[in-house]
């Protein structure tokens, strides 16, 4: 078990890609960290640095007390769950599993002991003489994770292992993995580009793009408070009702054509004629009767079942407003809508960012939650 | 046609008109035909292979043997060089065998893995060239350069020169079988804390054993049955192999000895079908390559 530190970390291809672009990022001990974002944004090239299959640019990586920047991969102590699983076709599940203690030169009986443990905690153990290949996608993931477990590493490495799932089985697999690394304790880093799995797993999260970190922070204050735009239309399975405003000089905001109030919080912080981003999700929102005072108003155009409540589109003349509620309106039906306020964030149309009291210190994208 | 077959057909077309059935028919006709012409064209010499050893007096022809012996394979046993070309064949054709899966075998690795501009391109070029090495063109300056080497009248002359000639196709098969194994096996024995032969030897051959089982005996057989290239290079009677001593077996009378031909010919083919049936039931043919367990 032990902390990772990253440090300046830039990782050029050849051919000109920056994959990961001078990246800082402190993983603590024991933590369910999380690495977010869309596709290409170098999740996997920075863990693949951590796990020393690539060769940064530039940069320091350490674990533990160790740094490790020029050490190769299986003198780090880690273990990494590939997205293919990487099971040998050959071996049976028991030497899949025991594969790495076997190359740690651990005795034949050392060895089969611990991979029945570890086959035993994932109710592997009636799949011990089993080929790969005659194994279900759940059954492999799990033989991979239960390789991983059996290595006793100080640091997981996980590269989307659900994503290879159906619905389901991830849903299972997912509370599981959890479950699993909160009772080893061991420091955990997660890839993924399912924001609902890294919202739902981690202790810690970073959202990533282009190479960067956009936002470090607890799952809760990421979903809640993303510090910019990208973030914020990234993260929530809804996303984010994200419009176009300005304010006005009487201290309200213009907003699809209509005023409404600004947000208590950010009372008697914005000058007149600002062009902002109005960020509100639709499950902080509420339907009224139109015409309600504060309220925008518009025509209820499709109601979406989403099981026990309806995701409910308004069209307030050009622009679209989702919101969520329990009592959906008839299509065509003129609604008003609301948007707590506390919940309600503006970001700065020009640089993108949330809008804060104080001005965005330059570390705070390394801020702790 | 069978019936679950029929059963899915909706409705029965019309029948066609008589003049289309009558030239369906006669193609069918004709391709039979055709097809029984090609057949016996390559079966009747496999049927004189297998009849001819065991005819007191066999021919050309491939006929039902008038009396039945086994006096022929006593002449091939009594010959002095037949059995000890025998086993110069075999010596021959396992080692530059071996010789040449483990040179593919890690040149195709490293081909596969290391990136270097013009890979592909060389690889063209390697297997255009070595038809040549084994082939009739080359023969002289070949002949030339096991001269200098010194190495004229020794099986190591052989084994070289059939090694640089097939190596080229071999490496060849076996980078797409490479091609074929994902990188994350690898790395993920990396992770664990192999070194690059432990994967080698761990993960890398056990998948690939298909190609190279597949080079392996495409190699054994093109030496089993190469004539040219130990013909020139091996003067002395003693050390050729199977496929050159034949080409000697003349009566006193200056013919050729039909019946010790004829034996020597049956021996000669045995080992290469045996390896064939013995290597396909333990590791399976594929000339592909991809993961499949
Ligand atoms: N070996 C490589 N050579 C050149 N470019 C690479 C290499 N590996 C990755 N890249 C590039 O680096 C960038 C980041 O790739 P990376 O695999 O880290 O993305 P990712 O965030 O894991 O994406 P995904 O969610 O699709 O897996 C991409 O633009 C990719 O094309
Ligand atoms: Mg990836």
């Amino acid at each position: 078990m032990a902390e990772v530190r990253i440090e300046g970390l830039t990782k050029r291809f050849p051919g000109g890609v920056q994959a990961v672009d001078d990246l800082d990022l402190d993983i603590e001990d024991g933590e369910f960290f999380s690495l977010l974002g869309p596709s290409g944004c170098g999740k996997t090239t920075l863990l693949r640095s951590i796990a020393g299959l690539e060769t940064p640019t530039a940069g320091r990586i350490s674990i533990g007390e160790q740094d490790v920047t020029r050490i190769p991969p299986g003198e780090r102590d880690v273990a990494m769950v590939f997205q293919d699983y990487a099971l040998y076709p050959h071996m049976e599940v028991v030497d899949n599993i025991a594969y790495p203690l076997k190359v740690r030169k651990h005795s034949k009986s050392d060895r089969h002991r611990r991979a029945g443990e570890a086959a035993e905690s994932l109710s592997l153990g009636e799949l011990l003489n089993r080929r790969p290949a005659a194994l279900s996608g759940g059954q492999q993931q799990r033989v991979a994770v239960a390789r991983a477990v059996a290595h006793e590493p100080s640091v997981f490495l996980f590269d989307e292992p659900l994503s290879n799932l159906d619905a389901r089985l991830r849903l299972e697999a997912r509370t599981f993995l959890k479950r699993l690394q909160g009772d080893l304790g061991v420091s955990t880093v997660y890839v993924t580009h399912d924001q609902s799995e890294a919202l739902a797993l981690s202790d810690r999260m970073a959202v990533m793009k282009d190479g960067r970190i956009r936002q470090i922070g607890a799952p809760e204050e990421v979903f809640s408070r993303p510090t910019d735009l990208f973030v914020a239309s990234f993260i929530g399975s809804v996303p984010m009702n994200l419009l176009a405003s300005t304010t006005t000089a009487d201290g309200g905001l213009e907003l699809a054509g209509q005023r409404v109030p600004v947000p208590g919080p950010y009372e008697g912080m914005l000058e007149p004629n600002r062009s902002v981003t109005f960020g509100a999700r639709p499950e902080h929102g509420s339907l009224t009767p139109p015409d309600t005072p504060g309220a925008m108003t518009g025509l209820a155009v499709v109601a979406e079942l989403l099981g026990t409540e309806h995701l409910v589109t308004v069209e307030c003349g050009d622009v679209m407003v989702r919101v969520v509620t329990s009592d959906p309106p008839t299509p065509g039906e003129p609604v008003g809508v609301r948007f707590e306020e506390a919940w309600v964030l503006l970001f700065d149309t020009e640089d993108e960012q949330l809008i804060r009291r104080e001005p965005a210190a330059a570390g705070d994208v390394r801020s702790t939650g | 046609m069978s019936a679950p077959t029929r059963r899915h057909e909706p409705v029965r077309p019309a029948a066609p008109p008589a003049r289309v059935v009558v030239r369906a028919v006669v193609g069918r006709i004709g391709f039979y035909a055709f097809v029984a012409v090609a057949g016996l064209f390559f079966a009747v010499p496999m049927l004189w292979l297998v009849l001819a050893p065991f005819d007191a007096t066999p021919g050309l022809a491939a006929e039902i043997p008038s009396s039945v012996t086994l006096d022929n394979f006593r002449a091939v046993l009594e010959n002095p060089f037949a059995l000890r070309s025998l086993w110069n064949s075999l010596l021959l054709s396992v080692i530059t065998t071996l010789l040449i899966i483990a040179a593919a075998a890690l040149s195709a690795y490293a081909l596969s893995r290391v990136r270097i501009p013009g890979r592909d391109l060389m690889l063209y070029v390697l297997l255009l060239f070595s038809a040549v090495v084994t082939g009739t063109a080359a023969m002289v300056p070949i002949f030339r350069l096991v001269f200098e080497l010194g190495l004229i009248n020794r099986h190591v002359g052989v084994v070289l020169v059939l090694a640089g000639g097939l190596l080229p196709a071999g490496v060849f098969i076996l980078k797409d079988f490479m091609d074929g194994l994902p990188r994350s096996y690898e790395e993920s024995a990396l992770v664990a804390g192999a070194s690059s032969f432990q994967v080698l030897r761990d993960i890398v051959t056990p998948v690939v054993r298909p190609g190279l089982a597949v080079i392996g005996v495409w190699a054994l057989v093109q030496v089993w049955g190469d004539f040219l290239v130990p013909f020139i290079l091996l003067r002395d009677p003693n050390l050729s192999p199977a496929a050159v001593v034949m080409f000697n077996f003349y009566t006193e009378g200056g013919t050729a000895n039909i019946p010790l031909l004829a034996a020597f010919s049956l021996l000669y083919t045995l080992p290469v079908v045996a390896l064939y049936l013995f290597v396909n039931r333990r590791y399976g043919f594929r000339f592909y390559g991809g993961i499949k367990s």
